[in-house]
């Protein structure tokens, strides 16, 4: 090796090495550290262990409570299972929601105006709404209230007055209701939707009932809603806040022992949904096509339903990180979001979904929905994929108490769904315990089957 | 109950609140570099809500780059000299935090549902973010195409936010509010790079913001987490707010009537300019009483008089009054007769005047302790005193000073009440918008 042979070679190592302190001083930042901050972090993971305990009152009325003294509130929420719209019969559809509204004009003895100002005066709201299933009350109060709201509420059950005249203006504003649905494209979508795969079944039927059904609704209709559906067999309840046990089991029992033991309510007839039908358009002269899909799932308890949904949240429900939204909106910006949920509904459980694009991209939109959807069924999900949203489900457990309402809103559909008095505390153990088999088998198993796309807008 | 309807009688309440010395605990402060923190503890769950307000929103986009500060908002999450593309939002996500983000004419707020054990990693992105930002070439096409989407998907699908935005531009044309907040689809299109990163040179400065945290965490710390990620953050230059003109002389009466395919119902809304909060305060806290009694709470003036009379099958009020620019007031009617749409305005504005009559001393005591009453919601959700605690800062209001506005508002009068609406009703600028279905055959 001769000098200038040395002299290049050391020339290049300096040249090099002169690289890179120009790289280091200017262009390498300092990389995000993400591990390094959460390790050092001040405030670490806390245990956070809601209990919850079962009250009863005197007539044998259960709830689930949690105590909760970080404010002087207390959150009330109850339905009366199988008092929903699908409930209703033939010819007195929208009976319900119609006395979800009547419910505030007034009852034993406040009249409308009294029962409003005693809300307001006392921070106390007290709200109606029906769902397909049930019929569902949310109260909540100040702690000192109790009293006044365990009065307006036995008041609303028992003795709502029902006046002819605002009977007429509550019908009135129904219909008015449903002709403000038909100019949403998404509600006549999902109109459409429920009658094409529920076909006859009550579940395909509009909440607010039709014109025809509402008209003729009377002061008797309502008075015999109640009577066949505000019973205690079918009453679940839940309260969060700040009461003790024995002041939430005279709440309990104030509001509830008076009510009816039980009445019989058919049950509906068996649910045969239609997973599958052909892709189908709904005219609508609007710049986008709105688009909705189906593809049979699987109901809450099933052994699969973990699996699934760790699956489905990396598809296309874990919002702007799912698989979907990464292609179609971040890579492709086809669409402001697409999205995929598991509904759980017994005899009808699905993976549902929908998407909005203009017209021009709405080819290129479908075969991105169906290429994943596949390639879920072939592939499954990755290793790094699956830890991140199991990371997701752990670390976001907490995010669920924000509110007493929330907390509230949790326990009743806790015993909606049966999950057990003791789930809260078993949740994240279910989902440590699910393993990547697991989630690619479910993937294979519901993603085989191709989703049903029905559109409005697509001319 | 909706508790964001709240929000806004909330503010009020809060300053109620101090007269009778039950305000949560929260503490506000600066940092040297001029970011203000506010925090506020709430220790139901180990959860935080942290929000990032930036003192900039659609009003302050030049003429013909209407949507920037949306466009802004949504590069926001594609990535810094630090964190790349896509890892802002695995990183959320991964973690468990419940993240968004909102423009509206006056702000750009992020902010973050965590764990209390995230909230470091929640700071450190987002004061990553305030000073690193990078804009790919790439990524702007497609969050342009992206907020053309949205627009799309949320006003040009739907009837009533068409009109809506129609009637807005008539209500502030010549203000700074008169941009669509999502921007129109040509000028979305004509947005380019240089616009967003000048933007946000201009306004992504720690002097420009306001961080709120809410939560189960002591203040104290909280002090110690907000100095460790922003204290270092230089503002970007010497920080110049252009100041937005709105012109003295709003007034005038408009009325639009429009008929539109797929409407089936008609719908009649007014709005009036009033001064803001900032503008003044007085008048503002009246308006706010009045609205409050006029049409919002649950059996109002408005209910009694137009509802179960039957001469109208929905009607409410309600006030725009914690804003940067002017405030609003605003009523809306759907009329059970649809025939003369001119009785069923005269109606309304009669019903109105009427109310202003009828107000007593004693009525508007009642209603000043319905607002006060739902002071007691404000400890119960950490998310909505952020908001309420965000927009509070923003405006600039002193809220270590409290006790002064109490004294303002706990002193409306019926005659500060009567001179604000009459003041309104004679002086203000007004539009009147009727939207009724249009007939597809007969139009043709």
């Amino acid at each position: 090796m001769n000098k200038r042979n040395i002299l290049l070679i050391l020339n290049i190592f300096f040249i090099t090495l002169f690289g890179y302190a120009i790289f280091v001083l200017f262009f390498r930042q300092d990389m995000f550290d993400a591990q390094k901050i959460l390790k050092n972090s001040m405030l670490q993971e806390k245990t956070f262990q809601p209990q919850i305990e079962e009250i009863i009152s005197q007539k044998g009325i259960k709830a689930w409570l949690m105590q909760e003294q970080s404010a002087p509130i207390v959150a009330l929420n109850f339905y009366f299972d199988k008092a929903g719209y699908a409930f209703e019969k033939e010819d007195k559809q929208g009976v319900a929601v119609l006395l979800s509204n009547m419910l505030e004009h007034g009852a034993g003895k406040f009249n409308e105006e009294e029962y409003h100002n005693i809300l307001d005066l006392n921070a106390i709201a007290i709200d109606f709404s029906v769902t397909d299933n049930v019929f569902k009350v949310s109260a909540i109060t100040p702690n000192a209230n109790l009293n006044k709201t365990a009065e307006l509420l036995k008041s609303v059950l028992t003795a709502p007055h029902l006046n002819q005249k605002d009977i007429q203006t509550s019908k009135l504003q129904q219909i008015e209701l449903l002709k403000m649905k038909e100019e949403k494209p998404e509600r006549v979508l999902s109109k459409i939707f429920r009658e094409k795969f529920y076909s006859n079944h009550p579940n395909a039927r509009e909440s607010l009932g039709n014109v025809e059904s509402i008209s003729k609704l009377s002061r008797k209709d309502l008075k015999d809603f109640i009577a066949e559906h505000f019973t205690k067999d079918q009453l679940v309840v839940a309260i969060a806040g700040d009461i003790s046990k024995e002041d939430a089991t005279a709440f309990l029992s104030y509001i509830f022992d008076g009510l009816i033991e039980k009445r019989n309510v058919e049950n509906l007839p068996e649910l045969n949904v239609n997973y599958v039908f052909d892709e189908e358009n709904i005219e609508r002269d609007i710049p986008q096509v709105i688009s909705t899909f189906v593809a049979p799932g699987t109901e809450r308890l099933t052994k699969d339903f973990y699996p699934l949904y760790i699956a489905n949240e990396i598809f296309g429900g874990s919002g702007l990180n799912s698989r979907l939204n990464k292609v179609a909106r971040e890579r492709e910006g086809l669409t402001y979001g697409v999205y995929t949920y598991l509904k759980t509904s017994k005899k009808a459980a699905s993976i549902r979904g929908g998407f909005s694009t203009s017209k021009e991209n709405y080819a290129q939109m479908k075969m991105i929905l169906l290429e994943e959807w596949q390639k879920m069924a072939n592939e499954g999900v990755t290793e790094q994929e699956f830890e991140a949203i199991k990371d997701h489900m752990l670390t976001s457990f907490n995010l669920r108490f924000r509110s007493l309402s929330d907390i509230a809103k949790q326990l009743l559909y806790m015993q909606q769904e049966h999950l057990g008095m003791d789930f809260l505390q078993k949740r994240n153990e279910y989902i440590k315990k699910v393993t990547l088999d697991e989630v690619n088998e479910a993937a294979k198993k519901y993603f085989s089957n191709k989703p049903s796309i029905l559109t409005i807008g697509n001319n | 109950m909706n508790k964001l309807k709240y929000l806004f009688v909330f503010y009020s309440l809060f300053l109620f609140s101090v007269a009778h010395a039950k305000i949560p605990d929260f503490e506000s402060f600066e940092l040297d570099n001029g970011l203000k923190v506010v925090v506020s503890e709430n220790h139901k769950a180990p959860i935080a809500k942290v929000m990032l307000f930036y003192k900039v929103g659609a009003m302050d986009e030049e003429v013909g780059k209407s949507g920037l500060a949306h466009l802004l908002e949504h590069l926001m999450f594609r990535g810094t000299t630090h964190v790349s593309a896509s890892s802002f939002n695995d990183l959320m996500l991964q973690n468990g935090i419940d993240f968004n983000a909102f423009t509206s004419k006056d702000w750009t707020v992020y902010h973050a549902l965590t764990d209390v054990s995230r909230i470091e990693l929640v700071l450190a992105l987002e004061a990553d973010r305030m000073e690193h930002l990078i804009i790919d070439d790439e990524a702007f096409q497609t969050e342009q195409k992206i907020v053309y989407q949205e627009r799309q998907q949320r006003i040009e699908n739907n009837p009533k936010a068409r009109f809506t935005e129609e009637m807005n531009k008539i209500l502030w044309q010549d203000t700074p509010y008169e941009h669509p907040i999502s921007g129109t689809l040509e000028e979305i299109n004509t947005l380019t790079k240089k616009d967003a990163l000048a933007f946000y040179e201009a306004y992504y400065t720690p002097n420009n913001a306001v961080l709120v945290i809410s939560g189960d965490i002591k203040a104290s710390q909280a002090k110690m987490l907000a100095e460790k990620y922003f204290g270092k953050i230089k503002n970007k230059k010497p920080f110049q707010k252009i100041q937005k003109i709105f012109s003295k002389q709003d007034s005038g009466e408009y009325v639009i009537k429009k008929q539109m395919y797929d409407v089936k119902t008609i719908q009649i809304k007014m709005s009036y300019i009033v001064p803001s909060v900032l503008d003044d305060e007085k008048t503002a806290y009246a308006l706010l009483l009045f609205s409050s009694y006029l049409g919002e709470s649950g059996h109002s003036y408005l209910t009694k008089k137009l509802i179960k009379t039957q001469k109208a099958l929905s009607v409410r009020s309600n006030v725009d009054l914690f804003v940067r620019g002017k405030g609003e007031f605003k009523l809306s009617l759907l009329p059970l007769a649809q025939t003369d749409m001119s009785k069923n305005i005269k109606m309304l504005e009669d019903t109105m005047v009427e109310a202003l009559c009828n107000l007593t001393p004693e009525i508007l005591e009642l209603e000043k302790k319905k607002v006060l009453s739902w002071l007691v919601y404000v400890k119960d959700d950490p998310s909505d005193m952020a908001h309420l605690l965000g927009i509070i800062a923003s405006l600039g209001l002193d809220i270590t000073r409290l006790e002064d506005y109490v004294v303002h508002i706990l002193n409306v009068t019926l005659s500060d009440v009567q001179n604000a609406v009459q003041n309104m009703l004679k002086t203000s600028k007004k539009v009147t918008a009727v939207l009724m279905p249009k007939n597809e055959v007969s139009d043709e």
